[in-house]
């Protein structure tokens, strides 16, 4: 192979002068190491980390203090925490956790430098290159032009009235931001100059304004199609963990990693290929890599996927899951890059076709939209139907296959995901298995179905003040309600308001602080197959954290690397 | 043959079609589905842009035309069916029974009072604002001012168990629980279509809280309440706590300029009736403050921009360019916000009201197609009723002899209402003279 590339991030008080140590010192290693100084390895983020990858390295070096050394007291332990995750994040993408090195090296250890470059070069070499260095640069997308965003999204029928504007939750805290402005400014031919705003990219396309819009304006398509004009031009909506997110997603879209994304069934009943005509697919989407990336927030978005294959086990159902299922590619679509979004899409469905996947089930609104409404427009002889688990469960309650036998006491309340319900319409299957378990008691917010406030975050932009006051309006409604419970059914308003809530919240905290569950919890909870069968398996949190962090290097799902 | 012309709807409408042709000696039937004619406009405080008051212009007509000697008026009735050509229909009537008998009763109420369900049913003539019973007469200027039983309702009728206490209190036996349903046939020359409108139901639009906030009311419940015949007595009270609305939101196109309802027309009065009620707020309370949310001002009649400007110099009445997002309510006060976008400045603002009213559009009523299919006159994609030629024969339709008229073709305001009736009038007697006139002389000369 070529010569091994390295990147290493190395903190300006330790690792860096020990490598300028082994250079006075005359102390020689292979010349395949770049360095990135930073003050501290506590700066160095996943991202930084997986953009390396992305961009060809072929190994990934984090140098810090020696640990009690830190010269910020404990920089370098949170270096080593997020190390740990983009080590197990690199094996779900495929990529293999051996290609990132977390090295203590003090002032005066040159050799230990030296030495540390010397092996990781030549266990690269045994690794071989970076799959994704032979990866193609993705296609420049084709921008619409302006009046084609305007005809397809109805937005020359805007009469201004403002209905949109005084429905959004982003312009009630944001006095610069204004769908029906946003509108009016590309009617008078100033369009560009959305490109350039950051009110592009505060929109939440929570699609409030487009329910009640009189004339039927898609003002979030609208937004979607013109955040690539403004991506084209190199702007980006500034996302989340500095796009951490975005880097695996446009991994997954160009490279041919080799990711085995069937690992957490471990346990549970599945099958890899259809066996019968009816056979159901359960796609479980970015839920393990959620659960890696996000748990210092929101821990436990793979209980979804496994409450969810379980639920359709105890009905009967053995789905097929896939190892080598794609990202959806909803976000990329939804920040501007539908070239690729649409790599993503053809891969996934060669995938499906390949396998005989005729019905997908899903636990993600995101996938569920996703797949229903954007795949049929790329994707040539698209013809795989896609439901909602909730909606499965609510035929399922129908025809008498699913029952439930044990009594979950507590009252709930139900966010509407903005997926699941203004984009496709389902409102009352999730309310009605809700109500079907015995002793639950439904109970609505102030704003529901249609009106529900959204979680505030989407497509991992536009996350900021706005974002929390809408969540702390969310969770104070909910709260309202004197539910003990907040369900959904959707990882990601899981995922957000878990966040809102996971630091320190504007106010009094009793207002706003109860329990975040999805949906699958509470019927897996109430059909005993949490606490059953698979009790040790349901992935709590915190045991499956420490199972991982124990085993490092030795489960499963890393013994293919 | 027949000289005979039917009118369907006894609307404002339908009045002035059969009165103008009563008066030219033609016979009239009149089908009226409800058990008063006098349609919507009966049940209006006032109109615009005169501020008359309504039932006192419409009272006079109703009664002239129940009792003119050319005018048959058959209430509770609907057409189901319809055959023949112009000048030789036969109409099939469908009579549901009233069971009073409408020659005996004098409209006394003694029935009313003893009905054993008096008070205990909500009063759809008044939106449920107050109650009536079983046995029941419509409103106070209902022509004919006869009882009804409410066949649904009625503990005999429904279950089969009651005293019957309404039996005993009539003096004149015109309580007739064997009445039975009739269907007659008519033998008409020539069919008017008066049927009206209905008012759209806001429950859908959520946003806006009807249906879930006590002081969200429509327009038609505001007429009521500020009528004097209505059931506060003309006193304008919240639902909540009784108390005067000092503050009053008006959003304007509810269900009307909405393509998501459906209705992506503009129903052309809300712009006007809105600036009324805001103007017979204050007539009532000169400390009432009225806001009007619009989206576009349409004053397009004669007097109606001149009404407008009355409204913001005489009456105070706030106009503001916004189509509402939301509506929230204070659960203490009840009091209630309105959010809206102010298009003129800019930026999202709430305002505190005691109370909002719903300007909801004027639509077909529902199953109105029904009418369309047993007639087999076109209908548009709304379900109005559609002229042969809206330009040049607005009260034509695909089927010569029968004619529309009024709201039923789109809505519109009672002056272009009566306009459109006598228009009919004049068309269906040109009808008879044409269709029944001409076979009459070919039938002489071939004898």
């Amino acid at each position: 192979m070529a010569e091994p590339e390295i990147v290493a991030f190395v903190c300006n008080w330790c690792a860096y002068a020990g490598a300028d140590y082994a250079g006075v010192s005359r102390i020689q290693y292979p010349p395949n190491v770049r360095l990135v100084r930073v003050m501290c390895s506590g700066r160095i983020e996943p991202s930084f980390i997986l953009k390396a990858f992305e961009e060809g390295a072929d190994g990934v070096l984090v140098g810090g203090c020696h640990e009690a050394d830190c010269h910020y007291i404990s920089g370098n332990l949170k270096a080593r925490d997020r190390v740990e995750k983009t080590k197990e994040l690199l094996d779900l993408l495929g990529l293999g956790f051996e290609r990132l090195h977390l090295k203590w090296v003090n002032a005066n250890e040159g050799e230990v430098f030296a030495n540390e470059i010397i092996d990781f070069t030549a266990a690269l070499k045994k690794l071989g290159a970076n799959p994704l260095k032979k990866m193609k640069k993705a296609a420049p997308a084709r921008v619409p032009d302006t009046d084609a965003i305007m005809k397809d999204t109805d937005a020359y029928l805007c009469v201004e009235c403002g209905k949109c504007t005084a429905s959004c939750p982003v312009a009630r805290r944001d006095t610069e931001f204004s769908p029906r402005a946003t509108v009016e400014q590309s009617l008078e031919k100033l369009h560009s100059q959305l490109e350039t705003s950051r009110q592009l990219w505060d929109c939440l396309t929570c699609g409030t304004c487009e329910e009640r819009c009189p004339y039927n304006v898609k003002f979030s398509r609208f937004i979607k199609d013109s955040r690539v004009e403004a991506l084209d031009l190199g702007i980006d909506g500034c996302p989340t963990q500095s796009g951490q997110m975005y880097s695996w997603m446009r991994m997954m879209a160009s490279g041919d990693l080799p990711q085995d994304r069937k690992a957490w069934t471990e346990g549970l009943k599945t099958k890899a290929k259809p066996t019968a005509k009816n056979d159901v697919m359960f796609f479980a989407g970015c839920l393990p890599h959620f659960d890696v990336s996000h748990s210092h927030v929101s821990p436990g978005s793979l209980d979804i996927a496994r409450n969810s294959v379980a639920i359709l086990n105890a009905i009967g159902i053995t789905p097929v899951v896939l190892a080598d299922e794609r990202c959806c590619g909803h976000d990329l679509l939804f920040a501007g890059d539908p070239v690729r979004f649409e790599a993503l899409a053809k891969k996934n469905a060669e995938t499906f076709k390949a396998a005989g996947v005729k019905k997908i089930v899903i636990s993600c609104p995101e996938g569920y939209q996703t797949f229903a409404q954007e795949y049929p427009r790329v994707v040539k002889g698209w013809d795989v139907e896609v439901v909602h688990i909730s909606e499965l469960l609510a035929s399922s309650l129908d025809s008498g296959k699913l029952t439930f036998d044990k009594e979950v006491n507590t009252r709930v309340t139900y966010q509407d995901p903005c997926r699941l319900g203004r984009y496709m319409g389902v409102y009352q299957a999730p309310r009605k298995v809700l109500s079907a378990i015995p002793g639950v008691e439904l109970v609505e917010m102030e704003h529901n179905a249609a009106d529900a406030i959204c979680c505030g975050v989407s497509s991992w932009v536009s996350c900021g003040a706005t974002a929390k006051s809408i969540q702390m309006a969310r969770l104070t409604e909910a709260k309202a309600t004197g539910a003990d419970i907040l369900v959904t059914a959707c990882p990601k308003c899981q995922i957000h308001f878990k966040c809102a809530l996971s630091g320190k919240v504007p106010g009094n905290r009793e207002a706003v602080d109860i329990p975040i569950e999805d949906l699958t919890s509470l019927v897996a909870t109430a059909l005993g197959v949490v606490e059953g069968e698979h009790a040790d398996k349901s992935m709590s949190k915190s045991a499956r954290a420490s199972a991982k962090s124990k085993s490092a290097g030795k489960s499963k799902s890393r013994s293919k690397a | 043959m027949s000289e005979s012309v039917l009118i369907i709807g006894g609307g404002v409408c339908g009045i002035q079609a059969a009165l103008d042709l009563g008066d030219k000696g033609m016979h009239v039937y009149m089908v009226e589905k409800e058990p008063s004619i006098g349609g919507r406009m009966a049940l209006l405080d006032k109109v615009f842009p005169t501020n008359d008051c309504s039932i006192c212009i419409l009272a006079p007509k109703m009664i002239t035309c129940f009792n003119h000697p050319n005018v048959d008026v058959i209430t509770c009735a609907e057409v189901e069916g319809l055959t023949g050509k112009a000048g030789a229909f036969k109409v099939k009537v469908h009579k549901n029974a009233r069971y009073v008998d409408e020659d005996k009763c004098t409209g006394c109420d003694a029935c009313t009072q003893a009905c054993a369900l008096a008070g205990r049913i909500p009063d759809e003539w008044n939106q449920n604002f107050s109650t009536r019973g079983a046995a029941y007469i419509p409103f106070m200027q209902a022509v004919p001012r006869v009882a009804i039983i409410d066949k649904e309702r009625c503990l005999l009728l429904s279950r089969g168990k009651c005293k019957s206490q309404c039996v005993e209190a009539c003096q004149r036996g015109a309580i007739d629980f064997k009445q039975k349903d009739q269907t007659v046939t008519l033998d008409v020359g020539a069919v008017i279509v008066a049927t009206g409108l209905d008012m759209y139901d806001p429950t859908p639009v959520t946003e806006y809280g009807y249906g879930r906030f006590d002081n969200v009311i429509h327009s038609m419940e505001y007429e009521r309440l500020i009528n004097a015949s209505g059931p506060t007595g003309g006193h304008l009270k919240r639902r909540s706590d009784d108390e005067r609305p000092r503050r009053i939101a008006y959003i304007q196109c509810v269900g009307a300029r909405d393509v998501r309802s459906g209705h992506p027309y503009c129903c052309s009065v809300c712009c006007m009736y809105a600036t009324k009620d805001s103007m017979l707020a204050y007539m009532h309370h000169d400390d009432t403050e009225n806001i009007i949310f619009y989206t576009d001002l349409r004053a397009f009649g004669r007097g109606f921009d001149e009404y407008i400007k009355r409204g913001v110099d005489e009456y105070g009445i706030t106009y503001v360019r916004a189509r509402p997002g939301e509506v929230t309510e204070d659960p203490e006060t009840k009091n209630l916000y309105v959010w809206y976008d102010d298009t003129e400045s800019g930026g999202v603002k709430s305002m505190e009201v005691d109370m909002v009213v719903l300007s909801t559009a004027f639509v077909p009523p529902p199953g109105i197609s029904a009418l369309g299919k047993a007639l087999g006159v076109k209908m548009d994609e709304f379900d109005f009723f559609k002229a042969s030629d809206d330009l040049l024969a607005p009260m034509d339709t695909n089927v010569p002899g029968i004619y529309i008229a009024g709201a039923c073709t789109r809505p519109m305001d009672v002056t272009d209402a009566v306009t459109q009736g006598g228009g009919a009038a004049d068309r269906a007697a040109q009808a008879i003279n044409d269709f029944v006139g001409k076979t009459s002389a070919k039938a002489g000369s071939v004898r």
